[in-house]
């Protein structure tokens, strides 16, 4: 391999490397959410009066 | 469905803040109980429906078919399901014959980052509620569940199972099921359950009347997909105060000296203070153990979550389009009463509830002898309460009817709207019980002394959270 190739070639892979390392790391942060739930809906207060 | 405007305001406001929300209801939605009261069909489908318009506009994504869902009958929900806009779920509610499922058995629902899977289960009970030509089965979750899970597994990256079935069963469920990551419980339950982790499954529930709506923020990790389990802290917490505790009392050994040396013709101290000091050795042993797992435990792969039960007071505004979709109901449902009191259909049922309520005197009745306590009762809201149904054109829901009136508590549906002038308030008699006897001869009829049952046919947790006998009847003060 010419030698300016195996110079070049740690920058490279670095290069390839950092983007992939971000990826990883958003890949790792958790998703958020907020989930609403009820029930009994039919049981709620009727506005008789 | 009084509290359905004041929801859909909730849930509009936490949609503007947050896009990665996710609604769902494990069901009860439609009905109270399994079976509709008999008189009453058409006002409660009626109702059904108004609810089902306003849940379009509260934009929920998921409802689970329960046993009350089904009080009407399955063609009448199949109905409804064809002006839902959201999905009813149920993985366990199949045809008899081809096994196909009647409802969605499952229903994925994209949430921000998150593909959600959504389940349901409509519980089995205590035998069948259908007819014979709806060729309908709920199939136990053993049998329905784990084809469902199976098929969700690699698209979704969470689980949510809507359960008809009790807490009991439910833990169960979580126990066998850790791919179902939170299980909403449907039904009655007369307080708001807290998230509790069985297994890797959350399970929780809001009480009873939709007084409260719950909100769960999930910080979710959807590679491990696994909740932090709080119970190793738990342990840790145990162990460290128990070797608190077995310090303290080798301490109070020590305090005389060495034991080693008090204790030498004492062989039964000897031995419970050797006992302690081994104890100690295996306690300070376990408790390094649990720290370094702690220390070395990667928080950042478990998920977390936090909760809140929101109550949907008074002070929360109505959405405009849902108020009115639900004033409308109640329009419709009146109208459909008043044409059917109008027409006084006199069928047996009705006759005979009204010869049960012919020993009623009515207020008026009583006035002659007891004018004090009259004057007394007009300052009271009883006095007033078939007004205030009038003002919220509400005094033909057969629902609300009555408590407004007197005695009328046993009548069917449609006797309670044809009552006369005299009965339409909660008057004297709704305490002191029918007076007619009394009121043709006072001095050997004598009418009974209200009692606590009497109260609590109305003044029950779900319309007066705050009853309390003893204070109200001496606030109503009639007789002094």
């Amino acid at each position: 391999m010419p030698p300016h190739i195996v110079r070049l070639l740690p920058i490279f892979l670095l290069a390839l490397a950092l983007p992939l390392r971000g990826l990883a790391a958003v890949a790792s942060q958790p998703a958020e959410l907020t989930i609403v739930y009820s029930n009994d809906v039919q049981g709620e207060t009727e506005p008789c009066g | 469905m009084g509290g359905l405007p004041k929801k859909t305001h909730s849930l509009h406001e936490l949609r503007k803040r947050s896009k990665e929300l996710l609604a769902v209801d494990a069901g009860a939605l439609l009905f109270k109980e399994e079976q509709l009261p008999a008189g009453q069909e058409q006002q409660l489908k009626t109702t059904a429906m108004g609810i089902v318009s306003a849940y379009n506009e509260t934009g929920f994504q998921a409802v689970g078919v329960s046993r009350q869902d089904l009080a009407a009958g399955l063609a009448f929900l199949l109905e409804v399901q064809k002006h839902s806009q959201f999905s009813w779920v149920s993985s366990n509610l199949v045809n008899k014959r081809n096994g196909k499922h009647h409802f969605a058995p499952h229903t994925l629902v994209k949430a921000g980052q998150l593909t959600v899977a959504i389940l349901g289960l409509t519980g089995e009970g205590n035998g069948s509620i259908f007819s014979p030509e709806d060729d309908a089965l709920i199939l136990p979750w053993q049998q329905a569940l784990l084809p469902q899970i199976a098929q969700v597994q690699g698209k979704a990256d969470m689980l949510i199972l809507l359960s008809n079935y009790p807490e009991e069963e439910n833990r169960k469920i979580a126990a066998a099921h850790p791919e179902i990551h939170l299980l909403v419980q449907a039904g009655t339950r007369k307080e708001n359950m807290e998230p509790t982790l069985v297994n890797n499954t959350l399970i929780t529930q809001v009480e009873q009347q939709g007084k409260y709506v719950a909100l769960l923020n999930v910080s979710w990790n959807k590679t491990t997909r696994r909740w932090h389990s709080p119970e190793e802290k738990e342990t840790l917490l145990k162990k460290k105060n128990e070797l608190d505790r077995t310090l303290w009392l080798i301490g109070r050994h020590q305090r005389k000296g060495d034991p080693l040396t008090l204790y030498s013709d004492d062989p039964a101290s000897m031995q419970l203070y050797k006992e302690l000091l081994l104890q100690k050795d295996i306690l300070v042993a376990e408790v390094k153990l649990l720290e370094d797992k702690e220390a070395r435990k990667d928080h950042a792969a478990f998920s977390a979550f936090t909760f809140r039960f929101s109550p949907m007071n008074a002070e929360i505004p109505d959405d405009h389009k849902v108020r009115s979709l639900v004033d409308a109901t109640t329009r419709e449902v009146n109208s459909l009463n008043r044409k059917a009191a109008a027409a006084g259909s006199q069928d047996r049922a009705t006759a005979s509830g009204e010869d049960a309520h012919s020993g009623y005197a009515g207020s008026s009745s009583c006035t002659p002898c007891h004018a004090g306590q009259e004057k007394k009762w007009l300052k009271t809201r009883h006095a007033r309460a078939y007004d205030t149904l009038e003002k919220r054109e509400q005094q033909f829901n057969t629902n609300c009817v009555p408590c407004h009136v007197t005695g009328a508590l046993a009548l069917p549906p449609a006797a309670v709207l044809r009552l006369g002038k005299e009965l339409q308030q909660v008057g004297c008699e709704s305490c002191h019980g029918p007076a007619g006897r009394h009121a043709s001869s006072p001095e050997s009829q004598k009418p009974a002394q209200p009692t606590a049952s009497a109260c609590l046919n109305c003044h029950t947790r779900e319309h007066d959270d705050n009853f309390d006998f003893a204070t109200d009847l001496a606030r109503l003060n009639c007789g002094n």
